[in-house]
């Protein structure tokens, strides 16, 4: 009994887990019912949604349950749908699943409901099912309008081939509606009082703007419709493939099969995909896409070609190692050259294909259309085989560092076919930035960096079509460090400038030795020589090496860090000459006894040899001894002078001393080098001045000082100085005496000019009388007849170029004929024996005075005894009276300045007196011509 | 031209010159036989009423060519559904006793914005074309409606009339609601066709009309004669 005991209650202890557990998880009655069922509809997807939870689950509790979902259209009697959804249910976990209608669910109401049932291993009884839920209606026809027919689905998107149900909702009867695919009626079957469905199966593609399904009332006139958009079928890409011409792009390409698009739907799109890169790239063409291939040498490709539409997603993969998928581009410029009878050599170019490929060429002789001959010849591109060779040349513009980098062109061994530029990179050591790439076309061979107080390290590649050659690396200090180093001598031999340096640290990896191949031009064409570590010397030979220029060679210590630093500096001369040009020379300090001699400005650098010293020549006075310093030498011309040597080439002044004064010596200094001295000059005459001339100085000037004051003084007295050394004379005009003669006497009374005075002439003039008859009886002009002597006696002119009117004095002779004698008074035209006689022909009117002067004239003849002697009284003095000034109207000459002489004395004039006859106004010219006698 | 004046008394031949004299001196005022003055509306009437024919020509083919791209029914030619939708488009119809009440000023202020909002939807028609050969027809015919567009203004400014300024924010536009579907839209489409199609043989009556309006008749110049003559 006690042992029943034991086993019962063991067998109670045994159960009671299981109990516990059932209690847990299936606890009476069983809550597991799906709760908070909800249901949404996707018009779009024709899909209704449905998510629901389970909350009657312990915490933590994981379950596995099946729903069982009913689904009824129209009504809830009417079940179309029933399915058993299996999955783990966990407490509070919202639950979804959806359904696909093939009938729009615009055109019905679908009303769902569900129950669950345990469905776990866990669980040893078969479980049993929950209650339903209550039903749950999804009507999506409560959005539609008031319009009588509606037609769903509507803009619905399917493949050609499928099976599209089409639906119509009317509000109105049903009987006369009819449908219509794309103009042909279809017939289908009435779901419900006003619903009436159409399946239409294997659509297939009519137009890229849709299908067109429609109803119409037959005689209502409502219309509704849909468009089917049915798009064709997205095909897998067919021979998918990919090839390079490079290495460098991939070009893959592909049949897209048909195009799949509609106005509601874009053409498939495509993604190229690899896997070993994870890259991908969506191609902008239909068939064909690029690919860049990596610089990182990836040799094995994995591609993927999605193809992709609303629709469809479709793919192909291809693997290929990128070595088999070249295809090399053809050959080009293919020449025969050095053709001759049996033979020919052929030459063509290839593009490249990557570094250190080989390709394969075949060379095919054809004659008559078929090949006789084919050659198979192998060819390797490479990139450049080697680093350019590089260097820098650093200098300071406006406060910035800027280097100059050069580079030596590649050896074609190195250079593998042309190089088509220099890439340059500059990373900035000191802090972090952006690398500045430069790339620099060939044959371009230095460029130029402004860099700031930065280290910079420049890596300079050298491109062919192929690829980079290794990179030059070298390193810039922004500090430019310390560049005073040793200077140093360099021997020039035949074979060049054999250049020696000690090393400094032992940390070098190089030397460098830099100089410039033209010095005295400019810009220095900047040559360097790269030389290894455990150099300490070497020959520098160059053609462009002249004898007579002066090289400077630098000497750099390449680090382990790549920078230079300047050992030593080294000069010399190929051939040293002796120097071509003498120093200009100033002589300053001139005594009586030395004179200082200078040039400065005399660069011993820029000579063709280098400067020992100067020479300085002086010539003495002739038997003088040379001064001290000096020593007697003879010159190439054999001529003897003495000579001084400065052998400090630095030292450019000198002072001759111990001199004579009053002496002249010429001096001469020139420069010389270990080969001789420069070309031999003129002399340079100098004279020392005397020894007393000071002295004279100091009487000189006090002499001089004691003029300007005598100057001085007479300047300010000069008035007084005047009237003692010549007054003034007096002046007749302003003397008191005329004023008293003026108004007791003659008011009419003038003075004498003095400046009138005129040197005259008189001339005694015997005239026979014959010659009066002749006159008379021919009346010949005057110019034809001897002179015949005038009534008035001119007052000649003795210069020749008198040229204005001439005074006269008149002796009148009362006999005349007073109007006549008016005439005759002026009637004369004194001018200069220069006039031009055509002047005064024209001036008076000639007949009338002609006449009247002959009239008069003939009565004097009549009267005056002839055969009397003649006298002309020309006058010293012709006082000028206005009286006469109008008498004719003669301009120019203007009419002379007459005196008359009235009643002054009886003397018989005769023919001499006579007016100037009939030709009184006889033309300048006969005048002039006479004129001429009076002389 | 003259009137028949009878028989002139001897007295009356001086009235008769002066007459003349008037006559002549207001010839030139006569508008039908100014013949270097402004030629008035007339011509461009003529011009635009020419346009409307040739657009309706042009039009014919345009409307075959999209119908048949929408497909049927729309091509069909006995298709004439309801005015689903569409109901901005302005409607060429009109009650005739209205249309022949309409005054010059609103007849042609009609016809320009009817003309301004369909040239509008029908670039949006345009772009949403989807081969390149309908969209250069429909360009084509979208700049010969601009042409009839700027004559039918040219006549409005003719006759001193106003152009109608269009509201600010009521710019019309082509493009249907996320509700609109593809069917309605067709449907859209098929009826801007339809009302151009109306609106150009409307505007071909209108312009007639205008122009037969704008010709004076050959007896008005004879009374105007008399008036400033006599």
């Amino acid at each position: 009994m006690a042992l029943f005991a034991v086993f019962q209650t063991t067998f109670l202890l045994a159960l009671l887990p299981l109990r516990t557990y059932k209690s847990e998880v299936l606890s009476e009655p069983l809550p597991l019912t799906p709760e908070s069922l909800k249901v949404s509809v996707n018009s779009t997807r024709q899909r209704l949604h449905l998510q629901w939870t389970v909350h009657s689950l312990a915490y933590h509790q994981e379950l596995k349950m099946v729903f069982q979902i009913q689904i009824s259209r129209f009504k809830t009697s009417n079940v179309i749908w029933v399915e058993n959804y299996r999955t783990t249910v966990k407490r509070n976990r919202v639950l979804h699943w959806s359904w696909e209608s093939k009938l729009p669910l615009e055109c019905a109401a679908h009303f769902i409901r569900m129950r669950s049932m345990v469905d776990d291993a866990r669980i040893p009884k078969p479980g049993f099912w929950s209650n339903w839920s209550s039903w749950e209606e999804a009507d999506a026809q409560n959005s539609l309008g008031h319009d009588p027919l509606f037609v769903f689905p509507k803009d619905k998107l399917v493949e050609e081939g499928s099976n599209v149900t089409i639906c119509y909702v009317s509000r109105i009867h049903q009987d006369n509606i009819s449908c219509y695919l794309e103009g042909v009626q279809i017939y289908g079957e009435r779901l419900d009082r006003s619903v009436s469905a159409f399946e239409l199966k294997n659509v297939s593609f009519i137009r890229k703007k849709g299908t067109n399904v429609f109803c119409k009332v037959d005689q209502g006139g409502a219309l509704g419709g849909i468009v089917l958009f049915v798009s064709k079928v997205l095909e897998e890409p067919k021979d998918f493939s990919c090839e390079t011409q490079d290495l460098k792009t991939l070009t893959c390409t592909w049949d897209p099969g048909s195009d799949t698009g509609l106005s509601k739907q874009p053409s498939q799109s495509y993604t190229l995909f690899e896997s070993f890169s994870g890259k991908k790239t969506l191609c902008k063409h239909r068939n064909w896409c690029n690919w860049q291939v990596a610089q990182d040498s990836q040799e094995t490709y994995n591609f993927t070609l999605v193809a992709e539409n609303y629709l469809r997603k479709r793919s192909v993969s291809i693997l290929f190692n990128l070595t088999q998928r070249v295809h090399p581009m053809t050959p080009y410029n293919l020449f025969p050259k050095n053709v001759r009878a049996t033979n020919a050599t052929m030459t063509w170019k290839v593009h490249s294909i990557g570094n250190n490929s080989t390709l394969l060429c075949r060379l095919e002789l054809l004659a008559e259309g078929k090949v006789i001959q084919q050659h198979n010849v192998s060819i390797k591109v490479n990139a450049p085989s080697e680093a350019p060779d590089v260097w820098r040349n650093m200098k300071m513009v406006s406060g910035h560092p800027t280097v100059s980098l050069f580079w030596k062109p590649l050896s074609k061994v190195h250079a593998n076919g042309k190089i088509l530029f220099y890439n340059v990179i500059v990373e900035n050591l000191d802090k972090p930035s952006r690398l500045e790439v430069l790339s620099i076309p060939a044959p371009a061979r230095s460029t130029e960096l402004t860099l700031d107080q930065c280290s910079y390290q420049i890596h300079v590649t050298a491109h062919n079509n192929v690829g980079p050659s290794p990179a030059s690396v070298i390193v810039i200090s922004g500090d430019p460090g310390n560049e005073e180093v040793e200077s140093g001598r360099v021997n020039g031999t035949e074979d060049g400038f054999s250049v020696s340096w000690k090393p400094q640290s032992g940390d070098a990896t190089g030397y460098v030795v830099e100089w410039c191949d033209g010095p005295q031009d400019l810009p220095c064409v900047l040559q360097w020589k790269n030389l290894g570590p455990n150099t300490t010397s070497t020959v520098i030979s160059s053609g462009a090496f002249r004898p007579g220029v002066r090289y400077n060679f630098r000497i750099y210590e390449i680090s382990a860090k790549r920078m230079a630093h300047l050992l030593e500096k080294k000069a010399g001369y190929l051939e040293e000459l002796a120097p071509s040009d003498n120093p200009q020379v100033v002589m300053s300090n001139l005594t009586s006894h030395s004179f200082t001699l200078s040039w400065k400005d005399y660069s011993t650098e820029s000579q063709p040899g280098f400067i020992q010293g100067y020479h300085v020549y002086l010539k003495p006075k002739a038997g003088e001894q040379c001064p001290p310093a000096f020593e007697k030498t003879v010159l190439p011309e054999d001529s003897v002078c003495c000579k001084h040597t400065i052998d400090n080439p630095e030292q450019k002044t000198f002072v001759v001393e111990n001199l004579q004064p009053e002496s002249i010596y010429e001096f001469f200094v020139t420069p010389y080098t270990s080969v001789g001295e420069g070309p031999l000059d003129a002399f340079t005459k100098i004279t020392t001045p005397d020894e007393y001339s000071h002295i004279l100085i100091r009487i000189i000037l006090p002499m001089i000082f004691c003029v300007l004051i005598v100057m001085i003084i007479c300047y300010l007295k000069r008035q007084w100085l005047k009237e003692k050394c010549y007054p003034d004379i007096p002046d007749p005009y302003k003397s008191s005496v005329l004023s008293l003669i003026k108004s007791k006497e003659n008011p009419h009374l003038t003075i004498m000019n003095v400046n009138d005075c005129v040197p005259d002439a008189i001339e005694v003039i015997n005239k026979p009388e014959g010659s009066k008859i002749q006159f008379l009886g021919t009346r010949k002009s005057l110019t034809e007849t001897e002179f015949t002597k005038p009534a008035c006696i001119y007052l000649l002119p003795t210069e020749k170029n008198y040229s204005g009117p001439g005074p006269c004095i008149c002796f009148e002779n009362f006999t005349y004929n007073q109007a006549a004698s008016d005439f005759a008074s002026c009637g004369h035209f004194p001018v200069t024996p220069q006039a031009p006689p055509h002047q005064l022909g024209p001036l008076t009117s000639p007949e009338n005075l002609l006449k009247a002067l002959e009239q008069n004239y003939m009565n004097s003849l009549g009267e005056i005894p002839a055969g009397e002697a003649n006298l002309n009284y020309v006058s010293q003095l012709a006082s000028p009276t206005s009286g006469d000034k109008d008498s004719l109207p003669t301009n120019p000459p203007e009419p002379a300045l007459c005196s008359e002489y009235k009643m002054q004395m009886a003397i018989p004039l005769g023919l001499a007196s006579a007016p100037p006859s009939e030709n009184s106004s006889l033309s300048s010219a006969t005048l002039l011509g006479q004129g001429e006698h009076y002389r | 031209m003259l009137p028949a004046a009878g028989e002139p008394a001897a007295g009356d031949s001086w009235g008769m010159l002066a007459c003349l004299c008037a006559v002549l001196w207001h010839l030139p005022a006569v508008p039908a036989l100014n013949r270097t003055g402004d030629p008035g509306p007339g011509p461009s009437i003529q011009k635009t009423y020419d346009l409307t024919r040739y657009l309706e020509h042009q039009l014919r083919s345009l409307a075959g060519t999209y119908l048949n791209y929408l497909g049927p029914p729309f091509n069909e030619p006995d298709f004439n559904p309801p005015r689903l939708g569409a109901e901005t488009l302005p409607r060429a119809t009109v009650n005739l006793e209205v249309w022949r009440s309409l005054n010059d000023r609103l007849r042609l202020t009609q016809n320009y914005e009817a003309y301004s909002h369909l040239l509008c939807y029908l670039r949006g028609l345009n772009r949403q074309a989807a081969t390149a050969e309908l969209r250069r027809s429909l360009a084509h015919f979208c700049t010969s409606l601009q042409g009839l567009l700027g004559s039918i203004a040219g006549v409005m400014a003719a006759l001193g009339y106003p152009l109608p300024q269009p509201l600010p924010g009521t710019e019309p536009t082509w493009t249907p609601g996320p509700a609109h579907s593809d069917f309605l839209q067709k449907m859209d489409d098929f009826w801007l066709l339809k009302e151009l199609q109306t609106w150009l043989w409307r505007s071909a009556k209108d312009f007639n009309r205008l122009k037969k309006k704008m010709q004076p008749p050959a007896a008005a110049v004879t009374l105007h004669l008399e008036a400033h003559g006599f």
